[in-house]
């Protein structure tokens, strides 16, 4: 049977098309207006998510790129001063290098002080150029950026003791806390301490015992120098270790003008700070100094401290700590990029040419500034009319000093070569990280953006298909048999 | 037979008649063509025929018929059409409603074009939120220690804090309007129910008096559609006694019996039958009180040693017992002490359920004047927070309950029929006469009463017919009895997808008082408002706890030791590892003093790794303690010198550094941070030092890595869901992604049902379609009709002029000649 169709039941179904049909080309209206396929997850859930995944890469890259950026404009203001620095060191006129090879030459002694003055003040200088800034952050600062790098201040003697007949005194780095009595407690007190008994026989069997046992890969033999399984033997205490070094020296608190020679320093003393001879400090620490703690912590500095940055290398953490691989670090140390810290023992012969001339063997510094202000000093007390140095052990120290000057005018060269590799890493990190974020630009725009011939079309469509319902609705409301009955 | 002479005239007259009511209701379905539910209505005609014959018939007698009568007007319908499309309209209503709801809810969460309309660039709101104090925290990694770019980050975070708010806040609104709807919607619902009881009454009067209400029956069939578009209902006609031989129509409606659970009764709940009609309504709870951390009373459950509890987990279980048992009763259900999980009683409490016990010295619910109340009946009655509906019982116009009867019929004794007639005088008491119709008192529990006739028959035979009244009884609903956009409703205030108490899920928890009586295996895929304010609480809950976590602790060295204040020999601050001394045994079993050196790099509050440390540590540890048994490391440190850096960045409320119960709606930038920086660059002290050096930014980096560290999201670490939802992972991924995935679900959501309401709103169409081609009016066919009455009203009264005429001729022209 064929389905009755009834005035009612359609203009029901007009009804629901028309509105379909308007629906339509309001959808078609929007993506054209909006330029978007979709405005909503409910029109295309995946597609949404997608797009919203890519813009925050987007934006983080972006972050990343902005980040960079900063770090390449540190870079290149940090390299501008170590190109400085490296003029001040090493270029053939008007260098600490050139200053140098004059006071060496025997024919320009006499101008060995003013040549003093001006490695001094080169001296100054490059620490003056390492203490710049780049916004409101130090650039050689390592991770303390807030605060100056480099400063000068008075040489402490490393062997000074407030007490000296204070028997703890003699002990050296004896830091509370860290001592041990006999019975493996800690103890402060010199007198409480187990001392080392490496010569007690029975000490001595049991770590060669102990030593076979570990050739052997046998954990069966306790450990002679561990208390805690071997407490009947005489132990090998660490802790304390009697400072042999102790001399009368060591009442004053500050080197006036002293170098160690020969294992002995040798010079002039004093308890006022004013009169010290001043010194480099990195971050509150003696660039030269000899004392274990202090090149400890210059040791953490130079190799171990980390101010790392995300750039996009694929920032990661594990364990709870960050991947090194997967960020920047951005701490340039100053004591780093100048050569260095600590000294470095160096024998001076004075007559190269006679075997039996006087050798000096001396304590000099490594780190650049160190090194140009000491060669200043030396220099400036020459003497002015002859320009002979002021002793023999100052002018082996001359000659040291010399020697160490061009071994780390070579490593700071070296450094700013490292620096300048890493600087163009990073600005070729830029340039992939606008590639990055342009390419994330187009997925997600290619997702979201409309076609606009496509949407055009579809729009068009949708218009005529929608006019063409109304055409018809007011032909179906306007016929029926109705209309043409006359009575 | 013959016709009389002016029986040709009726014939005519009966013709115009006829015609006459044709044009009647074609008149009547062309007004009507506008009138929604109407139904074309038709003339019914029948050949008039006098039958009977005649005592002198001859055979040669012609018999024709006498003209037409009009016996009725009916209505043209299909009644499987009608059951076709209330089941369509059901599922169409259902999805029309989920679709509504959730267009509201993305309207708020859906972030899809929206942002800074800077080049286009869409972000989003709390996505853009997001990235900006990750962006923020990268760019303080270069910055460290200048106030302006810790201000950044904290900007970001403010921005990102108000939104949630903004976001739950709105979604709250949502809710309440969604709770209103409802409430409405199911008074409306009830309007219905009482106007098609009522229009019931008034068929069956009519049609009692032969009339066929044809009007009313369109006005019923319009509510009968609607109330289906709200629940899928069964709807049949019988046929109903009136007495007198005579039988009229009733019309019964149920629930369709949608429950997947074939255990379950309650979803064909009768809501009409014929002129008893029932209402549905919310079911009413005490309104509990909230639970207040500091106050024990408010605790809803106790522990075994009767202790009060805030955790479902601690709380002492105890069977659930059968509300209807009776001691007395000596077999059948009552009998039984315990229901078991599926609601039946039983005997045996190892199979009864179990319910935590509630807390008997707490304060549990709040009365009208808002003071806490042990009393449920004092409390303010409130909506059961599963919005569970019951079915009332059927009630007449006039409130009088309708009982269902159930008729046997038996032989009975002539001495029985005696007794009932007569008493009997001979017992011992004797036994008063009953009379032959006997009706007993009504059982006080169930209110069921029998009726018993005894009857002898003209045969002699006796009989004993029982009427049983069974009166009706309220019919709680199940949670999955309803299809239709009632229940779609329900599902929006209640669904909360994974976050769902799993209790409901299992149905552990068959406690006739618990709002979630019923369990629901389903409920963990249903989405409804709650999942959306949950997940958004998730969010806002797991950014605060993993930001207020990684900017607290304390200070170490670079070795990773955790230090504390002390001085070398010159006088300087330096930091000096913190350890604790323990006694244990060297390898010969000699007692020794050992240190132990707490280290960095792991949570001392994780159970596992406590579990790592020495045992005489833990020793060492409880014997310090002041609380033992709650010693930790953190503990430790705190009180022997560690350096405790940092606190929280977010909050529960802006005036204080309180981080417990943080959700969407309170997450706040702490008091603290509000104030000044707070974000600890690190935790690690410069070298001798007991402070981080001023640019090291290593938690600066952390934090800014905990936005880009995939996570797992587990629904029960939310305040309203701890201890309650599965601990099972809902989601892995970074928060932005966790967000994203809020959108994609809700989108997913929005275009399945989308989907769906398409296909059932395209498919009652269809089906409407068809019932218009039966039912509906059609100019075509009525012009069809006026012509065809017009034209049978002409040729009647031609008729009656021909035969006037021919009358005419035989009176006056016969027999007469010129």
């Amino acid at each position: 049977m064929i389905t009755r169709t009834t005035t009612i039941g359609s203009l029901k179904n007009y009804r629901y098309n028309l509105n379909n049909s308007m629906t339509t080309m309001s959808t078609s209206m929007g993506k054209i207006t909006t330029g978007r396929n979709f405005n909503s997850f409910a029109e295309s859930p995946s597609a949404a998510a997608q797009a919203f995944q890519l813009r925050h890469a987007y934006l983080r890259t972006a972050s990343q790129h902005s980040a960079n950026t900063q770090l390449v404009h540190k870079y290149e203001v940090a390299w501008s001063a170590l190109d400085n620095v490296e003029k001040d060191i090493d270029t053939i006129n008007n260098s600490g290098f050139f200053n140098l090879i004059r006071a060496e030459n025997g024919a320009d002694a006499s101008a060995r002080n003013a040549l003093g003055q001006d490695m001094s003040a080169k001296a100054k200088s490059i620490v003056q150029t390492m203490n710049g800034r780049y916004g409101e952050n130090y650039i050689f600062s390592g991770a303390d950026t807030l605060n100056v790098p480099l400063t000068w201040g008075p040489q402490y003697n490393p062997d000074y003791v407030e007490d000296p007949k204070d028997p703890v005194h003699y002990m050296y780095e004896a830091l509370p806390g860290q001592g041990e009595d006999s019975t493996g407690k800690y103890t402060n007190d010199i007198n409480k301490a187990a001392f080392t008994e490496i010569d007690n026989p029975a000490y001595i069997k049991a770590k060669e015992e102990f030593q076979q046992a570990q050739d052997e890969g046998r954990n069966d033999v306790p450990n002679p120098d561990d208390p805690a399984t071997c407490p009947q033997i005489p132990q090998k205490i660490t802790q304390y270790t009697l400072n042999e070094s102790y001399n009368e020296n060591a009442s004053y608190k500050y080197i006036k003008s002293a170098t160690k020679i020969d294992g002995e320093w040798k010079g002039e003393f004093t308890d006022n700070a004013s009169e010290a001879n001043q010194v480099l400090y990195y971050r509150g620490v003696p660039v030269d100094s000899m004392a274990e703690a202090d090149k400890s912590k210059l040791d953490y500095y130079t190799d171990e401290e980390r101010k790392f940055i995300d750039i996009g290398l694929g920032y990661k953490e594990k364990d709870g700590s960050v991947v090194s691989s997967s960020v920047q670090n951005s701490a340039l140390q100053a004591v780093y990029y100048l050569g260095g810290h600590g000294t470095k023992e160096r024998t001076v012969k004075m007559d190269p040419n006679d075997p039996n001339s006087k050798e000096y063997t001396i304590e000099v510094p490594v780190n650049m500034a160190s090194v140009m202000s000491r060669l200043g000093t030396i220099m400036q007390n020459c003497d002015p009319d002859d320009g002979s140095f002021a002793s023999e052990e100052e002018e082996a120290e001359f000659y040291a000093l010399a020697e160490q000057y061009e071994e780390t005018a070579s490593l700071v060269k070296q450094r700013y070569t490292e620096l300048d590799t890493t600087s163009s890493f990073l600005k070729d990190n830029v340039e992939l990280l606008e590639d990055n974020a342009n390419n994330l630009q187009d997925q997600f725009l290619g997702i979201e953006d409309v076609d606009p011939a496509a949407a055009i079309s579809d729009f068009m469509f949708a218009r005529y298909a929608y006019d063409t319902a109304l055409k018809i609705g007011n032909s179906l409301l306007s016929q029926s048999l109705m209309d043409y009955m006359s009575f | 037979m013959s016709i009389g002479t002016f029986g040709s005239f009726t014939q005519a007259r009966l013709a115009i008649y006829a015609a006459q009511n044709g044009m009647q209701v074609t008149g009547n379905n062309i007004s009507n063509i506008n009138t929604v539910g109407y139904t074309r209505q038709r003339l019914d005609q029948e050949s008039l025929f006098v039958g009977g014959a005649d005592r002198y018939s001859s055979k040669y007698d012609l018999r024709i018929g006498q003209g037409v009568l009009s016996t009725g007007v009916s209505q043209l319908r299909d009644p499987y059409l009608d059951i076709r499309y209330r089941d369509e309209t059901a599922r169409m209503g259902q999805m029309e409603e989920k679709l509504k709801t959730l267009n509201k809810i993305a309207m708020i969460l859906d972030e899809t074009g929206k942002g800074v309309k800077n080049e286009g660039e869409d972000f989003g709101l709390i996505a853009a939120d997001l990235a900006d104090m990750e962006s923020a925290l990268r760019a303080l990694t270069t910055e460290t220690g200048h106030q302006e770019w810790d201000n950044q980050v904290r900007a970001a975070a403010v921005s990102l804090c108000a939104k949630l708010n903004s976001y739950a806040a709105r979604l709250q609104a949502d809710y309440d309007a969604k709770v209103k709807e409802t409430e409405e919607k199911v008074s409306e619902i009830n309007s219905w129910l009482t106007s098609i009881r009522d229009l019931n009454e008034s068929i069956r009067n009519f049609e009692i008096h032969g009339q066929d209400a044809l009007e009313l029956r369109d006005t019923r069939n319009v509510l009968i559609d609607k109330l289906a578009k709200e629940m899928h209902i069964d709807v049949s006609y019988v046929f109903e006694d009136v007495g007198g031989g005579e039988q009229v129509s009733k019309l019964i409606i149920k629930l369709a019996g949608d429950n997947p659970d074939s255990s379950v009764t309650s979803d064909s709940a009768e809501l009409i039958n014929g002129i008893y009609g029932s209402q549905i309504s919310i079911e009413q709870v005490p309104q509990a009180r909230p639970v207040d951390r500091e106050d024990k009373t408010s605790w809803p459950y106790q522990d075994i040693n009767g202790n009060p509890v805030m955790s479902r987990d601690e709380a002492a279980r105890e069977p659930v017992k059968n509300p209807k048992f009776d001691a007395n009763a000596a077999d059948g259900p009552n009998s039984l002490q315990y229901l078991d999980k599926n609601g039946v009683p039983t005997g045996d409490i190892t199979k009864a359920a179990t319910k935590p016990v509630a807390n008997a010295n707490g304060l549990l619910y709040l009365k009208p004047d808002g003071t806490a109340t042990n009393d449920p009946e004092e409390a303010k009655q409130v909506n059961n927070p599963n919005f569970n509906l019951k079915v009332s019982e059927l009630r007449d116009s006039r409130e009088k309950l309708m009982f269902y009867t159930d008729k046997k019929v038996t032989s009975c004794t002539p001495a029985e029929y005696s007794l009932a007639l007569k008493g009997d005088p001979n017992a011992t008491p004797p036994v008063p006469a009953a009379g032959l119709v006997q009706e007993s008192p009504r059982d006080p529990n169930t209110g069921v009463y029998t009726i018993t006739v005894y009857q002898k028959s003209a045969k002699g035979e006796f009989t004993k017919t029982v009427y049983t009244k069974t009166p009706s009884k309220e019919t709680p609903l199940d949670d999955n009895d309803l299809t239709g956009a009632l229940q779609s409703m329900r599902e929006m205030l209640t669904e909360a997808g994974e976050f769902t108490d799993r209790e409901i899920v299992l149905g552990e928890n068959n406690n006739p008082n618990d709002p979630y009586r019923n369990a629901d295996e389903t409920a963990l895929t249903k989405r409804g408002i709650p999942y959306y304010q949950k997940s958004l609480d998730l969010l806002a809950n797991r950014l605060a706890a993993v930001l207020n976590e990684a900017n607290k602790g304390f200070m170490m060295d670079s070795n990773g030791n955790y230090i504390q204040k002390g001085t070398d020999k010159d006088g300087n601050e330096i930091g000096i590892p913190i350890s604790i001394d323990y006694q244990t045994t060297d390898g010969k079993g000699n007692p020794i003093t050992a240190q132990y050196t707490f280290k960095h790099g792991t949570d001392w509050d994780d159970p596992d790794v406590w579990d790592d440390l020495p045992q005489e540590v833990k020793d060492e540890l409880a014997k310090i303690s002041t609380e033992p048994g709650t010693e930790t490391v953190k503990e430790y440190l705190k009180h022997n010198g560690g350096i405790e850096k940092g606190g929280n960045l977010f909050s529960n409320n802006g005036d204080s550094n309180d981080d417990t119960d943080i959700t969407a709606s309170n997450i706040s930038v702490s008091y603290d941070w509000s104030k000044g920086p707070l974000i600890v660059n690190s935790f690690v002290a410069d070298q001798g030092k007991t402070e981080a050096a001023s640019g090291d930014s290593e938690n600066i980096l952390h934090l800014m890595g905990l936005f880009t560290t995939k996570r797992d999201f587990y629904p029960d670490s939310i305040p309203s869901t701890t201890g309650k939802a599965n601990h099972d992972i809902m989601f892995n991924g970074t928060f932005k992604e966790m967000w994203n995935n809020v959108g994609f679900t809700l989108g997913q959501d929005q275009q399945v049902t989308g989907t769906l309401l398409e296909t059932h709103e395209e498919n009652a169409l269809q089906i409407d379609t068809a019932r218009d081609s039966v039912s509906a009016v059609d100019f075509n066919d009525e012009a069809m009709n006026l012509m065809m009455y017009s034209k049978s009203y002409n040729a009647a009264c031609r008729l009656m002029t021909t035969i006037d005429s021919m009358l005419d001729k035989l009176i006056n022209g016969t027999g007469m000649t010129t």
